[in-house]
């Protein structure tokens, strides 16, 4: 191969210039040789045709008029025609009437039959027939072949001339490209040395030098414009290394630091997540631990997404993941929101705010159980209600437990009312006892009275006299007893005047106490049934009323009672209840001075409009006073200072104060100094 | 055995007799076919003038004057086409007739010539030397009018005539007054010419 990757641009351009040009010219003239011998042929069809053309009209009167030396002489006529060889003319018989034949041509020469129209190469001939015709009539044919000789010389000094040319021009060409192609080999063969020269001794600092102005030229530019990028590319090179190993040093450090870091990060994070893990351990044994039922459901589709072990114990272990909390619970397939049994999460999405509830649910063996139901709101990262949790403390205890409660307040009031109203009927009886008391009194008085009563002398005296009734009348006068007997009569008569008239007296006063207890009694009686109610009185006689119930006790102490009374209109108020508070301070007070140790024991009452709408009782005393410890505790149930106290009374005094819209205050100076008790009450006045 | 001998010796005999005679009219026969055929031949190495010519329906007249002999002979061409044009054959009479019409009266001459000007070729046969004086006459009243005159009597051609008929032993032959020609306006190929025995032209 003439070219080969291998070879040099020389060789290359040579071969470029050449091959192409040896094929050209060889091309070329094998076309021209070739097309010189068509061309050749063609002309001995020309000519031959024009020759036949020619001789047949010549020898057409020859033909007809059967001249055939004429015929011969007008053939003849093709000897200067060299190639021609011979030719020959037929009759309209076919049969050869002239002929001709040249000087090579070998003697015994057949001449073929006589053909149509038509000419042909072959045999190295090209022969040719014709028809003479004469006025549309055939009257003849005639016949001329051709050697061609011309031809076959024309193609051998075609031949030769070529092989002579070829080489001569191939050298010619050989030489001129040998120059030409310089033009391109030598810069880039000058481009070459220098690349490798670069190469060899890595000399960047050497430039190509530009031999032309065409690819090559721009390819050495562009050559060393590379090879000064090169040169810059190489000192900063050199100049990046050396910052980039201080650089890589410095980032090495920071990457050791980091990854440390990172670690540390890690080994927190790690940590973070065992204390997450923990925490979450913790929070589930919180929640586990919890012996109440806990859950968290889902607000929007009631779907309970986390319970404890309390509430899968309670209500079954598989069914609490997989139902919704009142499927569960109420056991109904909706939620459950009636005014009595609300759901908690209703309320919540209402509200807002986390709610207390007390349902009635079912257990895993369908018993009803007394509920308190704590739901709390739980908001997601965007702030809207998403779950609630809900823990229930199984209150059925409780509830029953509330329920005797609720009984035994409901007792104790009760017991508390009947206290009060003990107390009032203690004080009444207090009172009555008092009252009975002086009854007592007078009673024993009125059977002292009449069991000292000269009566019995009376009757004595009568069963004196009717010992002596037979004889009265001596009785009357001389018996020693019996002359007394009417002095002793209207001694006794005297006596019994008195005595009666003190019975009577007394027995006034009994009855009158009687009375008093009556009073008492029915106005007891008359509280007890007409507890709430409040009636027109007058305060001043409620309170005359109160100092009358208390009158025995305060008697017998020796108080002295000092009445500041301001006048006031009758007003609206529960009469039992005041009565009740005035009796019992007024008998504190009374206690409280029988044992001031005091010569002077006074009780100062004082009614007095307060305000608009208030007016205020007052009871003072300059008894044994409260101490200040015990100013705070007085009012409290079961706090007495007496001996035998039961320490109902300012409870209940308070307790009715209240509920009448009033208030119990106290006031004292303290140990020995008094005390003064103020009942302080709506003053609503009755329109007269 | 020998009288059939005989008999056919006369009879060969009479046969040859006849045959001499036949013969020398079948050798008379056969120069006038030859003629015919070379009339029909000179005709196509003739131009005549176009209007001439006309239109090709019309026949290609072939006038004959003289001996009845020719017309037998040239029957066969009559046959023929010339130029996709049929040839129609006039026979006009002989050389006395055109002699007395001449000399007795002119108006039958004229009607004569006339009808011999619509030919295009007029052979004047002459089977022996008969009289030439007529043909002089006619050839002359024919000048300038393109008929071919052909002739087979020596001196033909100095009278006027265009192709003249020889005979070189057996061989027929001819000769061409070409100045004849171009008076009649009619061009003669030089193939013609070139066989032609003699050609006179003159000047």
């Amino acid at each position: 191969m003439l070219i080969k990757r291998s070879s040099t641009i020389r060789h290359k351009l040579m071969a470029i210039i050449m091959i192409p040009s040896a094929t050209i010219l060889f091309v070329a003239i094998a076309a021209f040789v070739i097309w010189g011998q068509i061309d050749s042929r063609q002309s001995i069809v020309q000519d031959t045709i024009s020759h036949i053309g020619m001789l047949s009209d010549n020898c057409k009167a020859s033909l007809v008029f059967s001249n055939k030396e004429d015929a011969q002489q007008i053939l003849s006529t093709l000897r200067f025609q060299e190639s021609i060889d011979f030719a020959c003319i037929y009759d309209k018989e076919g049969k050869i009437f002239a002929q001709y034949k040249s000087e090579n041509m070998a003697d015994n020469i057949q001449a073929p039959k006589p053909q149509k129209d038509g000419h042909a190469f072959e045999n190295g001939y090209f022969s040719a027939f014709k028809q003479i015709v004469l006025d549309n009539e055939v009257i003849g044919t005639i016949y001329l072949q051709d050697s061609m000789i011309r031809s076959s010389s024309e193609l051998k000094w075609d031949t030769i001339v070529s092989l002579v040319i070829l080489p001569i021009a191939l050298v010619v060409g050989y030489f001129l490209s040998s120059k030409l192609q310089m033009m391109i080999s030598r810069p880039v063969l000058s481009l070459t040395r220098i690349a490798k020269e670069i190469s060899e001794k890595k000399d960047y600092s050497v430039r190509a030098l530009q031999l032309s102005s065409d690819e090559i030229g721009y390819l050495t530019q562009v050559f060393n414009t590379m090879l000064e990028q090169i040169q810059n590319r190489d000192s900063e090179l050199t100049d990046a290394k050396n910052q980039l190993e201080a650089r890589v040093h410095k980032r090495t450090s920071e990457l050791t630091k980091a990854n440390e870091e990172l670690y540390r990060e890690v080994t927190e994070r790690t940590k973070v997540e065992e204390q997450v893990r923990q925490q979450n351990e913790f929070l589930n044994n919180i929640l586990e631990s919890l012996t109440h039922p806990f859950y968290v459901i889902n607000v929007d589709d009631y779907s309970i997404r986390i319970a404890n072990s309390a509430a899968k114990q309670n209500l079954g272990e598989n069914t609490c993941c997989k139902l919704v909390c009142h499927q569960l619970t109420h056991m109904r397939d909706e939620p459950y929101n009636t005014k009595k049994d609300p759901c908690p999460i209703e309320i919540i999405k209402r509200t807002g705010e986390p709610v207390v509830l007390e349902h009635l649910h079912y257990d895993k063996d369908k018993n009803q159980r007394y509920v308190e139901v704590h739901a709390y709101p739980i908001h997601n990262d965007k702030g809207k209600l998403s779950e609630i949790i809900e823990y229930t403390l199984d209150i059925t205890e409780r509830k029953q437990a509330e329920t005797k409660l609720k009984a035994a307040q409901e007792e104790l009031i009760e017991t508390a009312h009947r206290a009060g109203m003990a107390e009032v009927a203690a004080d009444v009886l207090h009172n009555v006892g008092n009252v009975l008391n002086s009854i007592n009194v007078s009673t024993t008085l009125v059977t002292e009275k009449i069991a000292n009563s000269e009566l019995v002398n009376l009757h004595k005296l009568a069963s004196l006299i009717n010992d002596h009734i037979e004889d009265l009348g001596i009785f009357l006068t001389e018996h020693p007893q019996g002359k007394h007997i009417p002095a002793y009569l209207t001694e006794v008569s005297k006596c019994l005047i008195d005595e009666h008239a003190d019975i009577l007296s007394r027995l006034r006063v009994l009855a009158d106490n009687v009375e008093h207890v009556k009073e008492i009694i029915s106005t007891q009686q008359s509280y007890a049934k007409v507890s709430g109610v409040e009636i027109q009185a007058s305060i001043t006689k409620l309170v005359e009323d109160a100092i009358q119930i208390n009158s025995a006790g305060l008697q017998r102490h020796g108080t002295r009672l000092i009445r500041e009374y301001e006048e006031l209109t009758d007003v609206e108020v529960n009469k039992q209840k005041i009565l009740q508070i005035l009796v019992n301070l007024i008998s504190n007070a009374k206690y409280s001075v029988s044992n001031n140790g005091k010569e002077e024991k006074i009780i100062t009452i004082r009614i007095y409009r307060h305000s608009e709408d208030h007016c205020r009782i007052e009871v003072a005393d300059n008894g044994v006073g409260i101490s200040r410890e015990n100013l705070t505790k007085i009012f409290t149930h079961g706090f007495t200072t007496k001996r035998k106290g039961h320490g109902f009374g300012l409870h209940s005094s308070a307790l009715a104060a209240k509920e009448i819209g009033g208030k119990l205050t106290v006031h004292s100076d303290g140990e020995g100094q008094g005390a003064t008790f103020t009942l302080e009450i709506p003053f609503k006045p009755v329109e007269v | 055995m020998r009288i059939r001998e005989y008999i056919l010796m006369i009879l060969a005999l009479t046969l040859l007799l006849f045959t001499h005679e036949v013969r020398a009219d079948s050798e008379r026969s056969q120069e006038n076919k030859i003629k015919a055929a070379f009339l029909f031949n000179f005709m196509k190495f003739v131009e005549w003038p176009a209007d001439k010519m006309g239109d090709v329906n019309e026949p290609f007249v072939v006038g004959i004057i003289g001996s009845k002999d020719f017309i037998e002979a040239f029957k066969p061409i009559t046959q023929r086409k010339f130029h996709d044009r049929s040839i129609v054959l006039k026979y006009f009479g002989d050389y006395e007739e055109f002699k007395k019409a001449q000399e007795a009266d002119m108006g039958q001459w004229n009607r004569k010539i006339e009808a011999l000007k619509r030919c295009h070729l007029l052979m004047f046969c002459s089977c022996d030397s008969g009289p030439l004086d007529a043909t002089s006459e006619i050839i002359n009243a024919l000048r300038n009018f393109p008929v071919l005159t052909v002739g087979e009597k020596d001196g033909f051609l100095e009278s006027g005539g265009v192709i003249n008929f020889l005979m070189e032993g057996n061989k027929v032959c001819f000769e061409v007054n070409s100045t004849a020609a171009k008076a009649n306006k009619l061009k003669i190929s030089s193939n013609l010419l070139r066989l032609a025995k003699r050609v006179i032209e003159k000047k």
